[in-house]
């Protein structure tokens, strides 16, 4: 087994390690533990407007990234660890618990009674991980959080659909309840050492390798995409938007198609109509961009600023 | 003209089946759609629907026979 | 096999409507589930004009010991079926068409290029909504894959009882398998709906059916449908239990709690019944939570 311990808190650099340790030709099984600073990571065919406030995101200086694996948009921060394993593709085929089990065991030996469900992992009820699975040439990457002293206040509001004015927003209803381990251990959380352990009984203390053991070019180059408009957002499926909002200038009512990122179509009705009429059509769903578009068709800065908002989040 | 309604096969495979009820009896009049009598295969109590307008002449089993498939189970006007 | 069913246990058959299916199926060399395992709602689905058609031959290469379908040598693949399934959806004027298959352990893609081939044909020749109800494919991720490349409308995969039951009524299958298969089409195809159905009266317990549900919940699978198991013949396993249609109500209403956007809890209920007004009905369900969220 390749343990590989990464102490980088930056998720695109983390995200790009991930795919870089995928793509590499062995067929060792690969174990990585890694935590990011605040983000939110959205699945890959994944809306990530209709799962997460991203204005709210921006202004909070949490990062924004969709990672390469499917399923929902996940919050991440110090207190949440990540794991990934990869491994060649095998008999069984699809199997999330066995991806789980080592991790499971671990906890377990580290006192947390967790038990495997589904894709899951649960503590008392609670669940503290879910994971995810792609599939690459014959090796396949599953990786999944352990919410071990997670901020939970900020996790559900970072991952709350902002308003109902995405058509295909994931409907999710009755999440699980989650919950940190920390609540069963107690004591002084301290995330680094915690996922240590983990990954010293995982690995059956083996020395883990940190990533400047790897092409840190080349992972860097991969770290572009995950900071890249085009991969984050210009990879979303198309949705389209409906929705209103007062202003100080009067009501706005917004209806648009996307396609990549981009608004392919659009009807506004409210303040500047005129104005603004021919500057969404083919604007770049950022808010800086929209922003400024707006800025320079209205000449109004406060009601710009708010209109992108608007735009990218329906409130 | 006269004809016999024969045991049909419900199910792949079906050799016998008991005629569990009669809803008909001989001078009636039915018309297409309503039951003509209820068998019970393995998997469920199967009533057979008749599928044209007839009138029925004479029943050839009585309630609680077993019937084999393809064999007469009355005798009909249509 | 004398035992009386329960009165709610009663379907009617008019033959001349089951036979118009047949003939076209036949004229087609097509198969059709509903003869295949013997669906006791053949005659109600007759009257809709409406089949759900096996792909890959009539011999499994499985042996479930719920399934009336034939085990045995498997037939090999024609690679005009596909078109000709098309061609019975279009003369049936279908306006859902749902695809199933036998397993195919033999294949080395289980029959996934199979679907896929189905639901395009099925796309260029008429404008019906797709459903196809694949095997686990052994946990294939390529092979589910392949299906999901097609976007159908909704993606099937049965769960087909409570995990303890694994054993005795589906050895060859993996209950972790098959939810992993359910949460792997979701996870990758988010916009799908993924459907599975299960059997009940196998000797489960009420909590083990609701767990079960939980735990295909937690995969994101969007509808559901659960159905009497009825035996087809002495050498499947025994009915336990006749599971009363208030229980049936029962289940439904949980599923829905439990936030399925669909969900068919009947005795007579098959993974394909009613499986067209599930399908719109769950699309409302689905634009009504957008709405009111």
């Amino acid at each position: 087994m390749i343990y590989v311990r990464c102490r980088s808190l930056d998720p695109r650099f983390n995200l790009a390690l991930e795919e870089y340790l995928l793509s590499l030709d062995t067929d060792e099984e690969i174990f990585c533990l890694w935590r990011n600073g605040p983000a939110v990571v959205s699945g890959r065919f994944q809306n990530i407007f209709a799962e997460c406030d991203v204005p709210l995101a921006e202004d909070r200086g949490v990062a924004v990234i969709r990672r390469i694996t499917g399923g929902g948009t996940v919050y991440h921060d110090g207190g949440n660890i990540n794991y990934t394993v990869i491994r060649s593709k095998d008999e069984n085929g699809l199997d999330y618990p066995a991806f789980i089990a080592p991790v499971a065991a671990a906890l377990r030996e580290l006192c947390v009674p967790a038990e495997i469900s589904g894709s899951c992992v649960t503590v008392k009820g609670k669940k503290i991980s879910g994971s995810a699975q792609t599939t690459v040439g014959g090796r396949v990457l599953h990786h999944g959080t352990l919410l071990y002293s997670a901020d939970l206040n900020d996790l559900r509001r970072f991952t709350t659909p902002p308003s109902a004015c995405f058509d295909s927003a994931a409907i999710g209803s009755n999440p699980a309840p989650v919950g940190n381990m920390i609540d069963v251990l107690g004591g002084d959380p301290d995330p680094e050492e915690f996922a240590d352990e983990i990954g010293r009984i995982v690995s059956g203390g083996a020395a883990p390798l940190e990533p400047e053991s790897f092409d840190t070019d080349a992972i860097e180059k991969l770290a572009e995409k995950y900071a890249s408009w085009e991969w984050n957002i210009g990879s979303s499926p198309k949705f389209s938007f409906r929705g209103g909002k007062d202003t100080k200038m009067g009501k706005i009512r917004l209806s648009y198609t996307s396609k990549r990122g981009v608004i392919d179509g659009a009807e506004w009705s409210g303040p500047y109509e005129n104005e603004i009429k021919n500057v969404l059509i083919g604007a770049r769903l950022d808010r800086a961009a929209l922003r400024d578009a707006l800025t320079r068709a209205t000449s109004d800065g406060s009601f710009a600023g708010d209109a992108a908002g608007f735009i990218l989040s329906g409130k | 003209m006269k004809k016999t309604v024969t045991m049909p096969e419900l199910k792949k495979g079906m050799k016998k089946a008991v005629l569990c009820r009669w809803n008909v009896e001989p001078g009636q009049k039915v018309e297409s759609g309503s039951e003509l009598f209820e068998t019970e295969t393995e998997k469920a109590i199967s009533a057979v629907e008749a599928e044209e307008n007839m009138t029925v002449l004479r029943l050839l089993v009585d309630e609680g026979d077993e019937v084999e498939v393809g064999a007469p189970l009355m005798e009909v006007e249509m | 096999m004398e035992n009386k069913k329960p009165e709610w246990l009663r379907v009617r058959y008019n033959m001349r409507e089951v036979n118009a299916i047949y003939a076209l199926a036949d004229g087609l060399e097509l198969n059709t589930v509903c003869r295949e395992s013997g669906c006791p709602n053949i005659g109600k689905c007759s009257k809709c004009g409406s089949a759900t058609f096996m792909i890959l031959g009539k011999k499994c290469t499985r042996n479930c010991r719920f399934c009336d379908v034939d085990c045995g040598a498997p037939e090999a693949p024609d690679p005009d079926e596909p078109r000709r399934v098309a061609d019975a959806v279009k003369r049936l004027r279908l306006t859902h068409a749902v695809i199933t298959s036998v397993t195919r352990d033999d294949l080395p893609d289980g029959g996934a290029s199979a679907f896929a081939a189905v639901i395009r044909e099925i796309r260029e020749m008429t404008s019906a909504t797709v459903e196809v109800l694949i095997p686990d494919f052994r946990g294939d991720r390529e092979a589910i894959d392949t299906v999901i490349r097609e976007s159908p409308d909704v993606l099937g995969h049965n769960v087909e009882t409570v995990k303890r039951l694994y054993p005795v009524a589906r050895p060859q299958a993996v209950y972790e398998r098959s939810l992993g298969v359910l949460k792997y089409v979701k996870d990758n195809y988010p916009s799908a709906m993924v459907k599975t159905a299960f059997m009940v009266g196998l000797g489960e317990t009420r909590d083990e059916v609701r767990e079960l549900m939980r735990d295909v919940r937690e995969t994101g699978c969007d509808l559901l449908t659960a159905g009497q198991y009825l035996q087809p013949s002495e050498d499947h396993l025994n009915v336990v239990e006749y599971v009363t249609p208030e229980t049936f109500a029962d289940y439904a209403a949980d599923a829905r709690k439990m936030g399925f956007l669909g969900a068919v809890c009947d005795p007579l209920a098959r993974s394909s019944y009613l499986a067209a007004d599930l399908y719109r009905d769950a699309l409302a369900v689905r634009e009504k939570n957008g709405e009111t969220r």
